[in-house]
This record gives C-alpha cells, structure tokens and sequence, in this order.
C-alpha cells in the first residue's frame, strides 16, 4: 500500500505524527500561562512593569521562544493535515503550502525580534 | 447525509489505476454526525481559528511591551467591542482545542479506545467547549 503511494509524505507521517504531539505537549505546558497572563493584563491585575518584569527577562525570553517554536511548527502541521484533506488538486496545495510556510516563517521573525529586542 | 456502510466499501477499495478517484479523509459528507466525529470537526475548526488569532497575539504582546502610552491604548483595544469579541473567540477555541487535544493525546497513547468511551470523551470535550464560550462570555460582558 504505502510504497504505492505518489504524493504526499510518505515518508516523513510518522515523524510529523510524532513532532505534532511533542508540540502539542510543549503548547498544552505554555499556552494557559501566556492567556492566564493576558486575562490578568485584562482585567488590571497586573500592571505594565510587572507584566515586562515576567517578560523581559532570560527565563521568560527562553520560555518565550521554546513555546513560539512549539505553537508555529504545532500550526503549520495542522494546516498541512487540512491541506492534504480537503485541497485534491497537487498544484493547488504546493501553493498553498508554499504560501503558509511563507507567513509562519514571517510570523516566527516577528515574534523573535519582538521578544529579544525588549530592554535593548 | 447518511451513506450506507456498502456504498462506502465498494468506493474505498478502488485498484490502482483508480486512485485519483478515491474519497479522500476525512469524507464529511459519508461520516455520521456523531460525537466522535463532531469533536474532530470542531477540533479543526478552532485550531484554523486559533491559527489566524497568531498574529492578533503578536500585536497585543508588542503594543503591551512597548511605551505606557501604547500598552493603555491596547488594554482599551480589549476591552471595546471588537477586542472582546475576539478575546470570546480565541479563548473559547483555545479551551476546546485544548481540552480535545489531550483527549486525543490519551487515545494515542492507548487509552479509553471503546466506542462507547470515545463518544463518552467526544462529548465531554464538546461540553466543555460549550462551558468554555459561555463562561467566557459572562467574564468579558
């Protein structure tokens, strides 16, 4: 079956089956600490210093780019899974594909010179 | 809606020659609208929804980083009818898609994979979901 296949990734399912869930583990750790966070700058319990004091510093940076690596590879095998499922037509995807890799590596870039160019 | 289980055998097990004309996953349209499969949809569906709030976050970090000017603007960018609506929409995506995400890592790794515990986590997922938009709504109005 499988080496009958023609297209997609045949070889590399496992692998992003694999990274898919490793990601979502590191997300699950991150996520409700970066809303919680949010919610927190919402409702005025946490004021601007304090909000940078957790922010701007090595752990938070660290913390910071571990859970963007995590959140942007977890959002860009999901769109590949959706991609692969509902768009049929191969040229379609290449460019769908090639577009989406495009804005999450924009989107990784952002984040990184938000995050690393606090306090400089 | 319905298709029978026959209708969807005899077009699965195409030969070779045939393949460009399988149903491709997830067949939407064959699948009963089950727990299972409603979790799964919906479990898509936010996780589109959470993708496309990536850069709404990256504004808010960086408006809330940058001068005091600039993180009162973006706290009142919250709080006015817009910024709430889509506080409401992310944060009931993200509850969902996390709740159901570790439903599914549990079934990865094996765990409750009978059909009546599938539909039974299937809808415990979606119940929570359900609770996550209206709690969210009675925090944010």
């Amino acid at each position: 079956m499988l080496k009958n296949m023609r297209y997609g990734s045949a070889h590399n399912g496992l692998n992003e089956w694999y990274l898919q869930r490793l990601s979502a583990v590191v997300i699950a750790l991150f996520m409700p600490m970066a809303f919680a966070l949010l919610l927190a700058v919402y409702d005025g319990s946490l004021d601007q210093m304090r909000l940078l004091n957790l922010l701007n510093s090595h752990i938070g940076r660290t913390l910071h780019t571990l859970f963007l690596l995590a959140l942007l590879t977890h959002a860009y095998l999901g769109i590949k899974v959706l991609v692969e499922d509902y768009v049929h037509v191969v040229a379609w995807r290449v460019l769908l594909m090639g577009l989406i890799l495009t804005t999450v590596a924009g989107l990784a870039v952002w984040w990184f010179a938000v995050i690393w160019a606090w306090g400089s | 809606m319905q298709v029978s289980p026959k209708t969807v055998q005899g077009t699965v097990h195409n030969t070779d020659n045939q393949r460009s004309a399988r149903p491709l996953s997830p067949r939407v349209s064959v699948y009963r609208w089950r727990g299972p499969m409603l979790a799964s949809f919906a479990h898509r569906i936010s996780g589109v929804v959470l993708v496309l709030f990536v850069p709404v976050y990256l504004c808010l970090l960086s408006g809330l980083t940058a001068s005091a000017a600039d993180f009162s603007d973006t706290i009142n960018w919250m709080h006015s009818p817009l910024g709430r609506l889509l506080l409401w929409l992310i944060g009931s995506a993200l509850i969902y898609h996390l709740v159901n995400g570790m439903r599914f890592i549990l079934l990865d790794a094996g765990f409750s994979e009978t059909r009546e515990e599938m539909r039974g986590s299937a809808r415990f997922s979606l119940a929570a979901g359900l609770a996550a938009v209206v709690l969210l709504a009675v925090y944010l109005w």
